[in-house]
């Protein structure tokens, strides 16, 4: 049995009616209603009251190994240890002298057992409520390799890393975030930094309460500044993603009710990288991973090169095309540039709208926005078919980018490319190439530079464009960048 | 730290060097007076190049003989702080000259031949700023940029040279090797300003922009920096040496002096000699594109470099900056309030004599390297 620590608190419990009255007035009063305080006598006739939250307890649990056996027990002068030790059948039971502490205990889950005269309350681990199964990667599928995703259950997300990781040096390291919220830190140790691992645990810290605590929040509360909307953390909805950057020596944090792990740090190579290329041999690994890049670059730079050619720089296209683009545009009423920025934002649309209905519905939408609309605003000449044809292949670019929150960012820079070609042609793109380029290698995650190794260019390490051979150090494995 | 990780030291600074050479020997000098008397000045880069490293190496092994950080803390402990000034400051206004010189360059030249109708200060409108921010954020970042962009320079140069190369005709090189010896050796001091500057402010500074390497997040350590700062040091000049006399050469097979002499930056459309010119007929925009890019990171290192001298133990480095930044603007807009006529002569000179503003710094660092030598024998 495992018995933890004891809080040498000032005491406060006393009487059963006393702690009954402040639980219920920490709850809220008779309100609340959530609050489950059941009063019973042990065989020899002393007052217990076990306290626990409808809803977020395992009933039978309670039932069988807590009030079962000590309706029949003799309890009279036994102090909480001794009665923890005898009777109750849990493993994880711990004590409290604090009522506060008791009380944040008893809001995530746990029975707190309270005795008559006792000075102390016995916190047993019966958290049990509903929770989803282990399910298929929605987001991050591959068509190769592990199918399982994490869950919003922090212990059902530390058995599938621990699952991939047989190490005993694995540390899932337990934390409590602001609001209760429980958290574990997982590295394997010897592999991560320690000063990594303080930062982390020092941002964490800092975490404001009032704020609800899932993924989400969390990242953009503890991850370093910049201008760019670029992620400086990765989330992973994959434990074998996870798994594969904590061995290389990075740090997941996964946050109970959060399906997704944050892996940090991260670079922006390692964001390009998907789990399928090393599922792949490498030369299709590689394939993948070049038309992923390249995908990117349209993505960002197309349109924006497109505007900046066909504003400013008509020479650098040939007869046929010039002509092409002017017989498509021949019935446009608006400038290239507002036509450009209105399909990117249809496309914007369509995209939102495709990923907030359902699933069958949102195919729909998507087919319904690509080839009705598309096929009608060029009828309509509300668009020539060749600004067309570049959103499109931008936006398919833009979907080859394996990590949302990235797509996302991309989208972003799309928009501010259009921005700088229209205001100077190939001089305004290249302008703004380099401010993002040089805000891109100041830009840290936990104190690696976002664009390691290539710059800081170290050669054992060198990005590779290509996959090589699992287990090379320097671009083979998913977690390396 | 994780067992078998190579501690490697990676510097970012000697990359900025060699963007900052190259860019000063392709594309920040005066045609006029380099191809006067042929168009040999493939020749004067090498020469350049190599009297550069001399100094770089002589600078550097007195700094690293007396145990200083730098040579303008060699140059103080010596001589004292008038002399660290008096050899800090000339070499801050090369920089000066390194950073404005190929922005003005390239101002002229999109004005003139890439957008039509615009005027000088728009494109100026369009770099300065970007320039600026770089430099205000500092050579770590300076450092890191230059890094992704010194290999597009590298690749967008061979390929332009490469895929030129149907143009090239012999009969054009005029002198060749051992003809015109005074002007060739007067083109290469002239070029000393632009090529030897960027180098030799690698050892004046803080030293070589540190980055911790890393390996997944174990992080390496850290080093003594003079070592390998002049290994760095004479990689980044044996490059950049290498592309200025490969682009110097490839103008020269391409052009004939005379046409040379009136073009600012003969690699752009140099593909147009070619009987077919191919892609480079329609990619010649990108490539100009390209080596702009290089061209504001090469002013935003220089700016960097002298407001580091400037500035001595970099306590005002910022404020620096932005004086440096002041006068690199002041520079680029000068042609508002002077005529043409006087700012070419203003060209000539600077190109000309430019090369004397790097005489005290190098000499007073040489002279206290020795001193420090001589007290040191007697010593002993």
């Amino acid at each position: 049995m495992f018995f933890s620590k004891r809080n040498k608190e000032a005491s406060v419990f006393y009487s059963t009616a006393a702690a009954a009255g402040s639980l219920r007035h920490g709850f809220g009063g008779e309100a609340n209603t959530d609050l489950i305080l059941k009063s019973f006598v042990s065989a020899d006739g002393r007052e217990l009251l076990l306290a626990c939250v409808n809803g977020m307890t395992d009933e039978a649990r309670i039932d069988e190994f807590i009030l079962k056996p000590l309706m029949g027990s003799f309890c009279n002068g036994l102090s909480a240890e001794q009665i923890a030790r005898r009777y109750i059948e849990v493993s994880e039971v711990s004590f409290e002298r604090d009522i506060e502490k008791a009380l944040s205990s008893v809001a995530a889950g746990m029975s707190a057992l309270f005795l008559e005269g006792g000075s102390e309350c016995i916190l047993v681990e019966t958290r049990g409520f509903e929770k989803r199964a282990v399910s298929e990667a929605m987001n991050e599928s591959v068509v190769l390799g592990p199918k399982e995703s994490f869950t919003e259950n922090l212990r059902t997300n530390i058995t599938l890393v621990r699952r991939m990781i047989k190490r005993p040096r694995l540390i899932a390291e337990m934390l409590e975030l602001a609001e209760n919220t429980p958290a574990a830190l997982m590295y394997v140790d010897g592999e991560t930094d320690p000063e990594l691992l303080d930062q982390i645990r020092a941002r964490l810290d800092r975490i404001p309460s009032g704020v609800l605590l899932t993924n989400g929040t969390v990242e953009q509360l503890i991850e370093d500044r910049s201008l760019l909307p670029l992620p400086r953390i990765l989330s992973t909805e994959r434990p074998d993603r996870a798994a594969s950057h904590i061995l290389n020596g990075r740090a997941a944090l996964l946050i109970d009710g959060s399906p997704f792990a944050l892996v940090m740090p991260v670079t922006l190579f390692s964001l390009m990288n998907s789990p399928e290329d090393v599922y792949l041999r490498p030369p299709l690994g590689s394939v993948l991973r070049f038309i992923r890049y390249l995908g990117a670059l349209i993505s960002v730079l197309m349109p924006g090169y497109f505007l900046a050619l066909a504003l400013y720089h008509q020479g650098m296209l040939t007869t046929e095309v010039l002509s092409t683009v002017i017989a498509s545009r021949k019935m446009v009423f608006e400038p290239i540039t507002v036509e450009m920025i209105l399909l990117l934002v249809i496309f914007q649309l369509i995209r939102e709208a495709g990923m907030r209905v359902p699933g069958p519905i949102g195919q729909a939408i998507g087919i319904i926005g690509g080839l009705i609309m598309g096929q009608a605003a060029v009828t309509a000449h509300l668009a020539s078919s060749v600004v067309l044809i570049i959103v499109a292949a931008s936006g398919l670019g833009n979907f080859c980018i394996p990590d949302y929150s990235t797509q996302l960012a991309a989208s972003y820079f799309r928009i501010a490319g259009v921005a700088a070609a229209r205001l100077g042609g190939l001089l305004g793109l290249s302008a703004a190439g380099l401010f993002a380029l040089c805000e891109l290698a100041d830009t840290e995650s936990f104190g690696t530079p976002y664009l390691e190794p290539l710059s800081p260019y170290e050669k054992s390490r060198r990005p590779k464009l290509f996959r090589g051979k699992i287990g090379n150090t320097g671009g083979a494995g998913e977690g390396r960048s | 730290m994780k067992g078998g990780h190579d501690s490697k030291k990676v510097a970012g600074r000697a990359f900025s060097a060699f963007i900052a050479m190259t860019v000063g020997g392709i594309f920040s000098y005066d045609p006029g007076y380099l191809y006067a008397a042929g168009n040999s000045a493939y020749v004067s880069s090498v020469i350049t190049a190599g009297v550069a490293a001399l100094l770089f190496c002589a600078s550097l092994s007195s700094v690293k003989r007396a145990g200083t950080r730098n040579a303008c803390e060699l140059v103080e402990s010596r001589f004292g702080r008038i002399a660290r000034t008096a050899s800090a400051v000339p070499l801050s206004i090369a920089l000066i000259l390194c950073a404005a010189r190929p922005i003005s360059v390239f101002a002229q030249v999109l004005h003139r031949l890439v957008f039509d109708g615009s005027d000088y200060y728009s494109i100026l409108a369009f770099i300065l700023p970007v320039t600026f921010y770089m430099a205000v954020k500092g050579h770590g970042s300076v450092a890191r940029t230059s890094v992704c962009v010194s290999f597009v320079l590298a690749a967008s140069l061979v390929l332009v040279i490469l895929l030129s190369a149907k143009g090239y005709e012999s009969f054009r090189l005029y002198p060749l090797i051992g003809d015109g010896i005074p002007h060739m050796m007067s083109c290469a001091v002239s070029d000393l300003v632009f090529i030897a500057a960027p180098l030799l402010s690698m050892t004046g500074g803080r030293g070589l922009s540190y980055e911790r390497a890393t390996h997944g997040c174990v992080r390496g350590d850290l080093s003594d920096d003079r070592a390998n700062r002049l290994v760095s040091g004479i990689k980044a000049a044996g490059g950049a040496a290498l592309l200025i006399t490969l682009s110097r050469l490839a103008a020269g097979l391409a052009y004939d002096p005379q046409s040379l002499s009136e073009m600012l930056i003969p690699l752009y459309r140099i593909g147009f000699v070619s009987p077919r010119p191919g892609a480079m007929f329609r990619f010649d925009k990108i490539f100009i594109m390209i080596w702009l890019t290089c061209c504001m990171v090469s002013s935003a290192y220089c700016v960097d470099s002298a407001a580091e001298l400037l500035s001595g133990s970099g306590k005002r480095f910022k404020t620096a900056v932005l004086f440096i930044c002041c006068a690199v603007l002041a520079l680029c807009v000068l042609p508002l309030f002077v005529s043409a006529r006087v700012w070419d002569k203003l060209t000539f000179i600077s190109v000309k004599y430019g090369a004397l503003l790097l005489i005290p710094y190098s000499a007073l660092t040489i002279a206290a390297g020795l001193s420090g030598q001589m007290k040191r024998s007697e010593r002993a």
